[in-house]
């Protein structure tokens, strides 16, 4: 923002359209170019953090277990992932004779694509979000759903009655965690009164977090998302003690790198709507409102790492129990005071 | 209602786990060993492999009695010997111990009478090449002349 | 299979009382160690089983051995207990070696059922009336017994296995049909080959589909198959397939002087060396009738101790890891490391000690060894609190554990359930206690028992035990009386022509040795491994059927077994 010579980001699309105008270049173009540069930023996003995050996970668990964790690979062990991801690349691509070609091959493509979407509307700071849908709760609830059926396509696509298992098995959680995930989100809804995140951050900033009027939605929108991530103690489908893998035992390279990319992208994208659910996402004095965004999202993810590394892992039937038997009551309970405070308010 | 006692049970075991965790994480240090930079200081009489000793004049010890060869429960030692015309004792041609298999059970330097070979500290005995894990008369020599404590429990530290 | 297990008949000599007068002919007497020794004739080995199953009161088989006495024909020896009352007996029976049939004891002892398998196996005895003999260690196409004095090896170089053993047809069949195994060149037939598990052609609602679990995978704590016939989630029925790491270890030591067969015996159950090493040392005592100073039987209490305390923190990070806990792994595991560290001190090395020796101990404590074994006693009660409060609170650990595979009283005791397993169905008997050794009787502990028998039962009696083995140890190392760490031992082994049992209280269960002497040679004619992971194994269809594919690994990891002498 060098004055006089450089002018301020808010004016530079205002100027490009001018530049294209002048040029007699279709404004069309134009917004076809800024979708795709929004596009990249938000997998440039995605990959940092992810590389990051599997960083993260590695040297929590590790301090929780007193050990190191990766050293060796760059300082502190930083570079790790990358070395991870680079040698997935270079492993030869193994696919079962016996499988269904095409749905083994798509299926990690369609597991990653709505978690990316997933971002499209989050929104990172009061000015910084890709598109701030007025639907914006429902494209998330909607994104989420779409994983299901990339896990199923995953182990049916493998053809090994294990993989089935898994993929049968996740079916049914995802399914199941949906609901009371869905009516946690609602009742936050209820109480900004729009279905933009935008707003919804917005009105937290204006009446205070979420979180001190919702503590129990907080709680079953936590251990939902969690159950949707698929992140212990709901990781039952890809319990290497019991079943190898499941769904994803058949995938190698960077197939299966794909799924553990989606794996990490659905756990920052779970704690970012949470945050911005129920901590306020971008809203908080002094510091600017991205780096708020990014703490509050981290803190969900560490208390996630710290779940994780606590509690063994919970029993299939035990899973479908806990998600329709405690927590859609405790959902529904939740959405019915919430209720009769916004009417009677 | 019990029920839900369940459930504030359930969430407060749960927090005294997570205790557990954060306490460990936070304040226990961590006990990693970075090897190979930073090495294990072994107890004296640690068993690695079995090494031959040699005397001051940097002779080997070996009465060649076969003692060892015999008692060896998985039998890797071989032993050749001919016997010197003019002193009349057995000479050690060749006392071929493979490595591969050796279990280090210690047996070989129980049975010396001669304190002639002892278990060293010597334990990283991985090799591209199989062959040359049958350490010869020279190799075990080598491996025991920088014998840095005396026998004690049958075995010799030759480093730190 | 329920035993009358209230019956018990006041002392031995009463046992053989009873025994003369119901079977008139029998020889029947009282050893100097309390033991009753009793040779029968195999016509009458079925009705003596029952009789002193349900008169006398021995409701269980420690174990069951064949020995080959060549010209003699084989001997089948079992050992039998009365778990009320206490005795111990050692019967006898013999078949000759061109009718090689025994009746089976399987219908009145159930444990008795791999046992005669494995004796079929290797000593080619058959038991007429076993509900399935079948080869347990070795392939089903075997030729020959191996542990037959006469056996010879003549397997034909192994062809290389080509694309077409690997045809997806015969990838995922359900059963095992080679047909009628060639006579070999010995003229032993190896037997009619059955099916591995019965499972109908045509998909029927009650029928389910057939999983194998293994040999590879990350939580059947070794090469174990576990061959399940599953509905869903449900497991119909699920059989465990074994031998993957049978490493002929009884016939090896067959062929090594007594002393030379230790180093084995730490590699059978790897994880609880020291107590592996005394049940074979106290066997080779009792045979040879050598005395045990004092002081080394201390220490070997001191040491079996700790090795219990190291075997349980293994069975804890593992059993924590199967249920999906990976924390309380490495925190197991950096407690066992200090222990690691004391063995390492005593007797140079971590895991293949190699420090019980016949007669008494290798070596003395090490000075300042005492320092640390102190040092990690005095840490170690807070370190358990740490992991009851970390892993037993907790709420899913507690669901997934509760009143899962119970494991009845009468069952656990007919199936020859020993250690954990039997005491976490509330059966009290702990080889410590009933029949002492190595001065037990000395030491001040108590015996944790559980209620119901499910998994948490038996997840809290090995939990107490590492505390009272804490106890122990500190007892054994503050009293460790002065004296020698080892006896007179012979300069020459030769053995003497009798035989001897003995029984160890190991981590997993009750570890059995039996030793036979031949009278000339200063090898043993036979060493038989009763281990209690080979016998706690046979449990698995008895718990699995009807459990969740889940629960499976968690009732593994509940019985704690070790492959390692599962197979031998």
């Amino acid at each position: 923002m060098v004055p006089g010579v450089i002018a301020p980001p808010s004016q530079w699309y205002d100027l490009t359209a001018q530049y294209f105008e002048r040029n007699g270049w279709p404004l069309g173009l134009l917004a076809v170019l800024t979708a795709l540069l929004k596009a990249a930023v938000i997998l440039a996003f995605i990959a940092l953090n992810v590389l990051f995050l599997i960083w993260l996970e590695r040297k929590v668990s590790a301090w929780i277990q007193n050990r190191l964790g990766p050293m060796r690979t760059g300082p502190w062990g930083l570079l790790q992932t990358l070395a991870d991801a680079l040698k997935l690349l270079l492993k030869e691509d193994v696919v079962p004779s016996a499988a269904d070609r095409w749905v083994f091959a798509i299926a990690p493509i369609v597991t990653f694509t709505p978690a990316v979407l997933i971002f499209v509307v989050l929104p990172f700071s009061d000015r910084w979000i890709v598109q701030d849908l007025n639907i914006g709760i429902l494209f998330v609830a909607a994104m989420t759903s779409m994983v299901v059926p990339s896990f199923l396509m995953a182990g049916w696509g493998s053809n090994n009655k294990w993989s089935v298992f898994g993929a049968l098995r996740s079916a049914a959680q995802l399914v199941s965690y949906e609901v009371p995930l869905v009516l946690a989100a609602v009742a936050v809804v209820l109480l900004a009164g729009s279905l933009s995140l935008n707003d919804i951050v917005e009105a937290q900033r204006r009446s205070g977090w979420f979180i001190l009027v919702q503590p129990l939605g907080f709680l079953v929108y936590y251990i939902a998302a969690l159950a949707e991530a698929n992140r212990a103690p709901f990781d039952l489908i890809e319990a290497e003690s019991e079943l190898v893998a499941g769904f994803n035992t058949e995938y190698s390279g960077i197939r299966w790198a794909i799924f553990f990319l989606a794996e990490y992208a659905n756990l920052l994208s779970g704690s970012a709507i949470a945050a911005t659910l129920f901590l306020g996402g971008w809203s908080g004095p002094w510091l600017p409102p991205v780096v708020w965004f990014l703490l509050k999202t981290y803190f969900l993810i560490f208390v996630a790492m710290w779940i994780r590394w606590t509690v063994p892992r919970i029993r299939v039937d035990q899973l479908m129990n806990l998600g329709w038997k405690v927590l859609l009551p405790l959902a529904l309970v939740n959405l019915g005071i919430t209720g009769i405070y916004v009417l009677v308010r | 209602m019990r029920t839900l006692t369940t459930m504030a049970l359930a969430l407060w075991n749960t927090l005294v786990g997570m205790g557990i965790t954060i306490k460990n994480m936070l304040f226990r240090p961590r006990i990693t060993l970075q090897y190979p930079d930073e090495r294990p200081s072994l107890p004296i009489g640690s068993r690695g492999i079995p090494v031959l000793l040699s005397d001051e004049q940097g002779e080997l010890k070996c009465v060649v009695c076969e003692l060892c060869e015999k008692i060896c429960p998985v039998h890797i030692i071989e032993i050749k010997w001919h016997r010197d015309d003019e002193t009349r004792k057995k000479v050690l041609d060749e006392f071929n111990l493979d490595a591969s298999r050796c279990m280090l059970c210690g047996l070989c330097a129980e049975v010396c009478p001669a304190e002639a070979i002892a278990m060293s500290d010597h334990y990283e005995l991985a090799s591209f090449d199989l062959p040359s894990l049958v350490y010869d008369k020279e190799k075990l020599q080598e491996l025991g002349r920088p014998q840095k404590t005396p026998i004690v429990n049958f075995a010799i530290k030759t480093e730190g | 299979m329920a035993s009358t297990a209230t019956v018990t008949v006041g002392t031995p000599e009463a046992v053989v009382e009873r025994l003369g007068s119901a079977f008139p002919g029998v020889e029947a007497e009282v050893l100097p160690s309390g033991w009753i020794r009793v040779r029968i004739d195999r016509e009458r080995l079925a009705d003596f089983a029952r009789f002193v199953r349900d008169e006398l009161g021995f409701d269980y088989l420690s174990n069951l051995s064949a020995v080959d006495r060549q010209a003699e024909g084989f001997e089948v020896v079992l050992h039998l207990v009365s778990i009320g009352a206490g005795h111990q007996m050692a019967v006898y029976t013999r078949c000759p070696r061109d009718d090689a049939r025994v009746p089976s004891v399987t219908p009145i002892w159930p444990t008795a059922n791999w046992h005669e398998r494995e004796a079929w196996d290797l000593m080619g005895v058959r038991f007429e009336g076993h509900p399935d003999l079948r080869r347990i260690l070795l392939k089903e196409n075997w030729v020959g017994h191996p542990l037959r004095k006469d056996y010879i090896d003549r397997r034909l170089p192994r062809q290389r296995q080509t694309r077409e053993s690997y045809r997806p047809d015969r990838v995922n069949t359900t059963t095992f049909d080679v047909g009628d195994a060639p006579a070999g060149a010995d003229g032993q037939a190896s037997g009619p080959v059955r099916r591995v598990l019965e499972v109908p052609d045509a998909y029927t609602p009650r029928s389910g589909v057939v999983v194998n679990m293994g040999p590879q995978h990350p939580s059947t704590h070794g090469v174990l198959r576990v061959l399940a016939e599953i509905d869903g989630e449900r497991i119909l029925k699920c059989e465990a397939d074994i031998g993957f790491l049978h490493r002929c270890f009884e016939k090896i030591a067959e062929g090594l002087p007594f002393p030379s067969v230790i180093p084995y015996t730490d590699r059978t159950d790897y994880l609880a060396g020291m107590t592996n090493e005394l049940a074979y040392c106290l066997a080779v005592e009792q045979l040879f009738g050598i005395e045990v100073p004092e002081r080394a039987s201390a220490i070997r209490v001191l040491m079996a101790e700790l090795q219990r305390i190291a075997s349980h923190l293994l069975w804890f990070g593992t059993f924590s890891l199967d249920l999906g806990a990976v924390t309380p792994f490495l925190y197991a595991w950096r407690e066992r490391e200090k222990l690691l560290d004391i063995f390492e001190t005593i007797s140079g090395a971590r895991m293949m000690y190699h420090y019980v020796r016949i007669g008494g101990v290798r070596n003395d404590l090490p000075a300042g060894v005492d320092r640390q074994i102190r040092a990690f006693l005095d840490s170690f009660d807070a370190n358990l609190d740490e992991f009851h409060a970390l892993l037993t609170g907790n709420p899913i650990f507690q669901a997934r554990t509760r009143n899962v595979a119970i494991l009845s009283k009468e069952d656990a005791i007919a199936y020859g359930a020993s250690g954990p397993t039997l005491r976490g169905s509330g059966v009290a008997y702990d080889l410590r206690k009933a029949h002492p050794y190595c001065g037990y009787e000395r030491y001040d502990f108590a015996v944790p028992v559980g209620e119901t028998g499910d998994v948490l039962d038996r997840y809290n009696v090995r939990m107490e035990e590492m505390r009272q083995s804490a106890r122990i140890a500190r007892q054994a190392l503050e009293g460790l009386p002065e004296g020698d760490f080892m006896g007179k031992v012979p300069r020459r082994w030769k053995a003497p022509a009798a035989d001897a049992y003995s029984r160890v209280e190991g981590p997993r269960g009750e570890v059995g040795v039996y030793v036979v002497g031949d009278g000339q040679n200063e090898r043993p004619w036979r060493v038989h491994w009763r281990a209690p992971s080979f016998v706690h194994l046979q449990l698995l269809p008895v718990l699995g059927t009807g459990l969740l594919v889940a629960d499976v690994v968690a009732v593994i990891g509940s019985i704690d077994i070790v492959l390692g002498e599962v197979d031998r």
